[in-house]
């Protein structure tokens, strides 16, 4: 009878920490390759750095460049840094959760620099205005500048640590020159468009979500000489502009045929792939996928190329965003978490991490590197350089576009609605729910 | 001679009960507190707002939006369930051949997690290389509706959830078909009652009570219902899909709007306790009825 009540004890207890395995913890990986091949000696001090790759994975570039970055600074100074790894698409709620708490888990986090404004709204992210004023950001190009900075109050938040921007990719194959304006998109694609036998002329990605207004909507509605908001954060996209771009995007669909349905329902990843398959002519995506589409086959021989979003009568302003460095409001070592970023913004660490990153560099000084003069870096760096744009000053960004991309998605849906009462209603709602306007 | 209670059911129910205070039932007053505050950024401290977010819930049209989304989908869902799941075990309860390897096939959905059974179903559904279009197409039927058109999407969502969930409402109905004595039945064959007549002048008035109990619980899975919408639809097309429990996860893990979502959660977890309590009434007068 004893050793039943001491088995069955061992089993309670057994299933008690069985259960309780999952928590605590989480993704933080202490022994890093950093810390085993750290140089001895220097502060001593320790700073958290919370980022989504995998340390321990010697097959990805990424993991293996950043952690080459990694070593330097702990040599160069002799700040030890512990990496705690959490998946890219719930690293911010992460930060945001833990940083309220009053205790965040990290000094220094990656964060991504579309999420700026949820991110202050949350109270997670500490101004670094104080911090700006002792870095030379002469060299810095404008849109990692104006990405940083919150519509609400003017103040910096993060540092880019490299920018991404939106484009045409197209298949040589299919399209040999790119459109460059509605027009030539229409006729390109008619010429091409073959859904019978598996060919769609274009894709983008179009769900209800703040993405899609980044990716094309905005684009076309700044082409068309339109915005989506005012100064002041509220909404102003029930302009011609925006409704000329809506109407637009319908067409490409409705009235031309050349997207299909998949736009709707498919991950941006999936649409992508039916690009890479030849499923797709062109396709609007984001320049942080270039790594990929080389290493695809069309992309190794050389068959796709990159061009501006074609706008209403010429190239488009696309948008820009970047994975970036924030320090939580409630971070134990913000002056470390800041020695780390000033590490990172030195022109051969951004020429370094872009190599790995697939993004461009920061710094304007870093394009005249020969790395940046290769592959459709070139065709990427002259669209930034002409074109890239800044989304409208909005508090509350992701609600705003994605309340805009609910219009684009549902008149796309059915165009036989009233696009313009529906700008005005998407507006207004927007407007009364945030602003009581 | 007084027996000593043994000690040792307590001993394992105290992980499960551990688990539930933590994750669940701390949580809840928690959530009440945020219902009533809300976070000033500058401070990153909550301050105490009275009724504002409720009164913004209130005011807010995508919270009605959702709500209404809710009923109708729990409303699609169980009736889906409930009369199909009464369909297949009444077959099922007829003691065809191969019953056993029947019942071993429809658990295969129910043990696939819902996330790999939402990102399965949206390639099959996906309306330009999808091979339920390629299928049917000839027929003129689009199934790509079920997840592109918002007239069709919740009743797209149910459908793939009463695929995953089938199995669960059969074992419970066939439970209940069985407690159904066959003497009723014969006799009411000896008076002249069609099978048809007898289900449903003898089988399912002594089966009701187990019937309404299935019927609570499909409704308390519906409402709760958000894994296989997050990966299907992220509650698209247009927020046709979009249920409180997605609405209330994206103001959450999204726009970390903590407050707002804590608020919508007050209400989610008022509606699932009315239901809970309905069903556990029903399950005692099953019980009081069955001890007759």
């Amino acid at each position: 009878m004893k050793r039943k009540r001491i088995a069955a004890l061992l089993l309670a207890c057994g299933m008690l920490t069985g259960s309780l395995a999952g928590c605590g913890g989480g993704d933080s990986k202490d022994e890093t390759l950093a810390e085993s091949g750290a140089a001895g000696g220097g502060s001593g001090e320790v700073l958290t750095l919370m980022h989504y790759f995998d340390p321990n994975n010697p097959e990805d570039p990424y993991s293996v460049g950043f952690m080459a970055l990694i070593d330097q600074f702990e040599k160069d100074t002799g700040i030890q840094i512990k990496l705690e790894t959490v998946p890219w698409n719930e690293i911010e709620s992460k930060l945001v959760m833990t940083n309220q708490s009053g205790n965040p888990t990290c000094d220094l986090s990656w964060v991504s620099s579309q999420k700026l404004s949820s991110l202050v709204n949350a109270g997670t992210l500490l101004p670094l205005d104080d911090y700006y004023a002792k870095l030379d950001t002469s060299g810095f190009i404008q849109q990692a500048l104006d990405a940083a900075t919150y519509a609400g109050d003017d103040k910096k938040y993060l540092v880019e640590m490299s920018v991404h921007s939106r484009g045409l990719w197209y298949n040589t194959d299919l399209v040999p020159e790119p459109p460059k304006t509605w027009d030539e998109l229409v006729e390109i694609g008619q010429k091409v468009n073959d859904p019978a036998n598996g060919v769609y002329a274009f894709a983008a990605y179009t769900p209800k979500s703040y993405d899609t207004a980044e990716l094309y909507l905005a684009p076309f509605t700044w082409s068309a000489g339109g915005k989506l908001g005012n100064e002041d954060g509220t909404a102003a996209w029930d302009n011609e502009g925006a409704r000329k771009a809506l109407q637009f995007a319908s067409d490409l669909k409705n009235k031309y045929g050349l997207m299909g349905d998949s736009c709707f329902v498919s991950d941006q990843s999936e649409l992508r792939h039916n690009f890479l398959n030849g499923n797709v002519a062109m396709l609007l995506e984001n320049t942080a996928q270039l790594a990929e589409i080389n290493q695809s086959e069309l992309g190794q021989a050389g068959k796709i190329k990159f061009a501006p979003i074609p706008g209403e009568t010429g190239a488009a302003p696309c948008f820009t965003n970047g994975w970036s460095a924030a320090i939580p409001s409630h971070s134990k070592h913000p002056d470390l978490a800041w020695k780390f970023i000033e590490y990172m913004v030195q022109p051969e660490v951004q020429i370094a991490h872009s190599k790995f990153d697939g993004g461009l560099p920061i710094l304007s000084e870093c394009y005249e590197d020969e790395y940046f003069r290769s592959a459709q870096y070139p065709d990427i760096a002259d669209n930034l350089a002409k074109n890239a744009g800044t989304m409208d000053p909005f508090v509350y960004y992701q609600e705003a576009l994605e309340s805009f991309s609910t219009v684009n998605m549902s008149y796309m849906m059915d165009p036989s609605q009233d696009l313009e009462a529906m700008l005005q209603s998407s507006a207004k709602e927007f407007n009364t729910k945030y602003y009581g306007s | 001679m007084i027996e000593k209670r043994s000690k040792l059911p307590y001993l394992f129910l105290a992980p499960v009960v551990l688990i539930l205070l933590l994750f669940s039932y701390l949580p809840m007053p928690y959530s009440l507190y945020l219902s009533f505050n809300k976070l000033n950024p500058a401070s990153g401290r909550y301050e105490f707002v009275g009724l504002a977010n409720w009164r913004q819930m209130l005011m807010d049209s995508k919270f009605w939006e959702s709500a209404r989304n809710t009923f109708a989908y729990v409303i699609i869902f169980t009736v889906i369930m409930v009369v199909l799941g009464l369909l297949v075990a009444l077959i099922l309860n007829s003691k065809i051949p191969g019953t056993s390897f029947y019942l071993t096939v429809l658990f295969v959905p129910w043990v696939i997690s819902e996330v790999i059974v939402g990102a399965t179903w949206k390639w099959l559904l996906n309306p330009d290389f999808g091979v339920l279009n390629y299928l049917f197409g000839g027929l003129g039927i689009k199934c790509s509706d079920l997840i592109t058109n918002p007239k069709f999407a919740l009743v797209g969502v149910a459908i793939v959830a009463f695929w995953r969930g089938l199995a669960y409402t059969v074992i419970l109905v066939l439970a209940g078909l069985q407690n159904v004595s066959n003497d009723y039945l014969e006799a009411a064959s000896l008076d002249g009652c069609s099978k048809l007549q007898a289900f449903f002048r003898v089988t399912l008035p002594i089966f009701s009570p187990t019937l309404l109990v299935v019927t609570l619980l499909n409704m308390i899975n519906a409402i709760s219902q958000s894994g296989i919408i997050l990966v299907l639809t992220k509650g698209g097309p247009v927020r046709a899909t979009e249920t409180m429990a997605l609405y209330l996860y994206k103001e959450a893990f999204l726009n970390y709007q903590l407050s707002s979502a804590a608020t919508m959660s007050i209400i989610l977890a008022f509606v699932n306790m009315i239901v809970v309590a309905v069903y556990l009434a029903a399950n005692k007068r099953n019980q009081e009825k069955e001890a007759e």
